[in-house]
């Protein structure tokens, strides 16, 4: 699968369910689009500390090539045999958000787009790429992800990160969580 | 229009500002080439009055532009025309103070520096020091997603803030947590310039001060050598607290300020902060002294007197480059690490061309270079000369796979900039995040993100796939 | 920063010299940090980068009101900005130009009212007879006779210091008869001229500061070159006597040998053989005056001095910033100096010393008033323990 594909897959349907390794799949009827299908690595640079990987790239493949290198994730994932990048960053977690450094994406109506970048700093735009960790799929198709990597020595790998909380429900946030699922997905075709 | 009357009656005496004489000191921020007067200026001391303002802004359809010490490089508090500038100086207190976990609540118009003096006594600091830590508040570095020396270890503000509350326009709270499930709303706010809402209390992170840290200075004759003692040190599986480069003619400008003893025969200097526990520290310390040991100078910090002040220089160098030359114009884009010499060799070039010096003071660990063009202001022409050199600079990183900016934002003087970095249906999605938070856009409306139009009329249009995107658009 | 002053004024050489201060300032805000009144009212407007501004702006002919000078009146010309600024902006003195050139917008209360003040405090004859309402000590300690001779040195009496607190000469004169140095002393009617200078009266300080250089190089031809001045407000104006002439006025060499000999008593003693100072063993806390700290630029210079004769000195939180006294300030701006004052001597105080200690006529006086703690001058202390 390519990059063109996958956009056509969003142009062409009415609903679709995005699925990395489905772990995390609850069943719905809306045909699903296979991310494990586009996987691979996109570039990798230990003296940048950065790896840019295609969505459905395993963690556990990641890992091993980081390893060769005394390098490993800033983050931990749990569920670790299958689990792909793309799942862990739409579950989301805060450390996975801090280790995020920019995204290709193809939004609702089928366009690519580019957010962030595969630099340590980069403050230009919204953060979109940090925006869509834990996104949960319905806003975006996330294709691939850069992040940020560490030598193993500084990897402070506690075995369970801190537990995301349900935040306060509010008249404002639903607007806003409303508005944004609007801005990326208008016609509402990631379910 | 908006009666300025209004705000009087709203607010105590002392916090609004009007007339032409007394706004003119607030018509720019650190970025002082761009200038507007604002219609007034208010100082609220508590949340009740910025809820006030808003309100009165919004019934009026006045914008409103929020501004923290005003010391940001990138003229983001520069205020707008018939704008009122919300000055959040005068929140500044901090409100609690969490040794055990960690945390402190404050408001703000804390200034960074103040937080890590206040914890101090607890063995704790906060991390972020971009090098106007001393002036620079932290409501102005959560909207500038601020950096500094230490990021390439510590991360960036948006890694060391836990919470924020912020207000929009219509004075709604919304309370945005780093550990929240969904969306990550407390990482758009972060870098958002003042566009999508008030910052009114953020929750910062503490970090335990190291047990041990150690500053090593390095000369090299060459700037490639020092260079590639950067990605040396990275690929040896250190990260270092700081990791800085300066050229030999910050060098000059900073020593002659901070006389902080660098050496002023070398090309391009290097300081390389470790800390941790002592043992790190010192095996680390071993492994870096072998990597730099062809420096022409090497020089390691023996007590914490001489490590501030060899710090001193490079946190100074930005002003001190102000002894050298009536005006300087800070760039402030980032390339990934590889291109570093290459990207200075041109830099040099384009120097040359323009006929306009450049001091080149830059954090080496994460890519983030800071060209300081320095021109005259007073004569005729050469701030233009000096922003075409700049948009130069500033395409180059772009086209190497690095960033526009990296830690002093957008503001008003990169927006032709971000033409470069953005495709138009990239521009497109900012606009409408905007628009969902600040439907009316009076939260400094025209900052950080060009209009498409602006884009088109500058022609750089960014080109995906070789189309031009929007055909639709009148291009002038 | 770019400036637009007008041609006419820019050709002058103070136009000259104000537009080479502004061009230095870049506009960075780290000045802001450091300002005690900018700390307290969290208003750029009383700031050093807002009053830059203002300045600018008024030399630049906009217009200038009574609100802009409310702002420079606050303004305590202590110059921790100096020590703070990067760009070496010399913010005292842009801002005596500036006070100078707004003038004429000032109410006449208050021109009357400061023009009482500056009369009294620059004329003995009239404050001599006020003094001893405010008087802070006597004379303490016998006269140490002087044994042996390495030297003779010219100390500035000051106009308000020998009635206020006439033991700080009196206890130089014997720590420097102890170490061998004969004192002349000038007369107390030769005021430095800095009342006059920061109360933008500089003709009025130019007269008084001709006299005293005519006078004090007098001495120099009898073998003394070193002026010694125990408050360092005075000191500070002596060392800037320099800058108020150009080049080529007739008093400028002279005006240069004045400065560069003129010492601040710490300074002088730095490169003294002190073993003939006995110990003591005193709890202290050093209040550093910012005419020495920033104007002078001697940072830690007498706290190390001390720290070497055996004092136990207590660091002070915000060292760096104004007591609030400011030589006139306390009169004209009562409410931000007692603030100021407050804050103070709450670092001051807060390690429970022995005694106060500073350097300056000015801050002690002002201190006084606010705490039970002793505040004297540092070199009372070393006379104390002769």
């Amino acid at each position: 699968m390519n990059i063109e594909q996958i956009q056509q897959q969003v142009i062409d349907a009415d609903q679709l369910q995005i699925v990395g390794n489905k772990s995390h799949l609850k069943f719905t009827s809306s045909p699903t689009l296979e991310m494990s299908l586009y996987s691979g690595l996109i570039g990798y640079h230990p003296e940048e500390l950065v790896m840019t990987a295609k969505s459905g790239t395993r963690i556990k493949d990641i890992e091993s090539i980081l390893g060769h290198k005394g390098q490993t994730l800033p983050f931990v994932v749990h569920d670790h045999e299958n689990a792909t990048i793309g799942g862990a960053y739409a579950l989301g977690s805060p450390e996975l958000r801090d280790a995020v450094l920019g995204v290709k994406i193809i939004d609702g109506q089928g366009r690519l787009l580019n957010f962030g970048g595969q630099v340590m700093k980069n403050v230009a735009g919204y953060d979109v790429a940090r925006l869509l960790v834990g996104s949960k799929g319905k806003l975006a198709v996330i294709c691939e992800i850069s992040f940020r990597v560490l030598p193993k020595a500084y990897a402070i790998h506690s075995t369970s990160s801190a537990e995301l909380i349900t935040p306060t429900p509010s008249a404002i946030r639903d607007y806003i969580e409303h508005g944004l699922k609007n801005v990326f997905d208008p016609n509402g075709v990631f379910v | 229009m908006f009666n300025t009357q209004q705000l009087l009656k709203a607010l105590p005496k002392d916090s609004v500002i009007i007339g032409d004489e007394n706004t003119r000191p607030f018509e720019c921020d650190g970025l002082s080439v761009y200038r507007q007067k604002p219609l007034a200026v208010v100082l609220p001391t508590n949340l009740d009055q910025v809820r006030k303002v808003l309100s009165l802004c919004k019934q009026h359809q006045t914008p409103v532009v929020t501004r923290g010490a005003g010391t940001g490089l990138s003229g983001g508090a520069l205020p707008l025309e018939n704008s009122v500038v919300l000055g959040l100086s005068k929140l500044n207190k901090i409100k609690t103070i969490d040794p055990e976990q960690q945390l402190a609540i404050v408001e703000p118009g804390v200034r960074n520096i103040a937080i890590s003096e206040a914890v101090s006594q607890y063995g704790l600091y906060y991390a972020p020091d971009p090098s106007s830590q001393i002036a620079c508040t932290i409501g102005g570095n959560v909207a500038e997603n601020s950096g500094g020396v230490h990021c390439l270890k510590y991360g960036l503000t948006v890694h060391n803030v836990i919470a924020v509350k912020m207000l929009t326009l219509d004075g709604e709270e919304l309370i945005l947590n780093r550990n929240e499930d969904g969306l990550g709303l407390l990482a758009l706010m972060n870098g958002s310039e003042g566009l999508l809402g008030i910052i009114t209390e953020i929750t910062v992170k503490l970090t335990p001060k190291p047990e041990r840290v150690q500053l090593v200075l390095a000369g090299f004759d060459h700037v490639r050598d020092c260079a590639n003692a950067v990605a040396n040190i990275i690929e040896a599986g250190i990260i270092p607290s700081g990791l800085e480069m300066m050229d030999k003619f910050a060098i000059e400008a900073a020593e002659d300020y901070a006389k902080a003893g660098y050496p002023d025969d070398a090309q391009a200097l290097l300081l390389c902060e470790l800390d941790g526990d002592d043992q790190s520290v010192k095996a680390e310390l071993e492994q870096v002294l072998n990597i730099l040991s062809t420096a022409s100078t090497l020089k390691v910090s023996k007590n914490e007197q001489e490590r501030l002040s060899l710090w001193q220089g490079r946190k100074s160098a930005f002003p001190a480059v102000g002894r050298l030359s009536p005006d300087y114009y800070c760039m402030d884009g980032t390339i990934p690490k590889r291109y570093l010499a290459d990207v200075l060799e041109k830099i040099s070039q384009l120097s040359k061309h323009y006929g306009l010096r450049v001091a080149n003071v830059f954090h080496a660990g994460d890519g983030n270079l800071h060209p300081l063009i320095l021109y005259d202001a007073n004569t005729p022409g050469e701030l233009e000369k000096t922003e075409a050199f700049g948009t130069e600079i500033l395409k180059l990183c772009v086209d190497v796979g690095g960033a526009i900016t990296g830690e002093h934002g957008v503001g008003i003087e990169k927006l032709n900039a971000m033409c470069h970095q953005f495709s138009a249906d990239e521009l497109d999605v900012f606009h409408q995040i905007k628009a969902v938070f600040d439907p009316a856009s009076l939260l400094n409306p025209g900052k950080a993100v060009p209009t498409l139009h602006r884009c088109a009329e500058l022609g750089s249009m960014h080109v995906h796939h070789g189309e031009l995107p929007h055909p639709d658009l009148e291009r002038f | 920063m770019q400036t637009k002053l007008p041609q006419q004024f820019s050709r002058s050489s103070i136009g000259q010299k104000a537009d080479n201060i502004l061009r230095s300032c870049v506009h960075c805000g780290f000045c802001l940090a450091t300002c005690p009144t900018y700390q307290l009212l969290g208003d750029e407007l009383d700031s050093p980068r807002g009053r830059i501004y203002l300045i600018k702006s008024a030399l630049e002919d906009n217009q200038f009101s009574r609100d802009s000078l409310t702002h420079l009146d606050r303004c305590l010309t202590c110059r921790a900005c100096e020590t703070t600024c990067p760009s070496g902006v010399e913010y005292g003195e842009l801002v005596d130009i500036g006070r100078t050139f707004v003038e004429h917008t000032r109410p006449l209360w208050q021109r009357v009212s400061r023009y009482s003040v500056r009369k009294l405090l620059t004329n003995p004859s009239l404050f001599n007879i006020v003094a001893p309402l405010f008087r802070q000590s006597s004379i303490q300690t016998a006269v140490t006779e002087q044994q042996l001779f390495k030297g003779r040195v010219l100390l500035l009496t000051g106009c308000v210091q020998p009635a206020l607190a006439p033991n700080i000469n009196h206890a130089t004169k014997n720590v420097l008869a102890t170490l061998g140095f004969e004192v002349v002393e000038t007369a107390q009617k030769e005021c430095c001229g800095a009342v006059d200078q920061h109360t933008s009266a500089p003709n009025d300080a130019l007269i008084k500061i001709k006299q005293n250089i005519d006078q004090w190089s007098a001495h120099f031809e009898s073998g003394i070159d070193v002026i010694i001045s125990t408050a360092s407000g005075c000191g500070l104006m002596v060392k800037d006597y320099v800058k108020l002439f150009e080049p080529d006025d007739a008093y400028y060499q002279k005006a240069v040998q004045v400065s560069e000999k003129t010492k601040d008593i710490a300074e002088f003693l730095l490169d003294k053989d002190l073993s003939a100072l006995p110990v003591a063993k005193t709890k202290i806390t050093f209040q550093a005056p910012c005419s020495l700290q920033h104007g002078q630029k001697l940072p830690g210079l007498v706290e190390g001095l001390l720290t070497k004769l055996g004092y136990e000195l207590r660091p002070v939180t915000d060292a760096h910033l104004c007591c609030g006294s400011a030589g006139t300030y306390s009169l004209f701006q009562p409410a931000i100096s007692t603030q100021l004052r407050t804050n103070k001597l709450q670092h001051l105080t807060q390690s429970e010393p022995d005694v106060i200690v500073t350097a300056n006529i000015g801050c002690q006086m002002h201190l006084s008033k606010g705490t039970k703690t002793p505040i004297k001058h540092w070199i009372e202390l070393l006379d104390d323990a002769l």
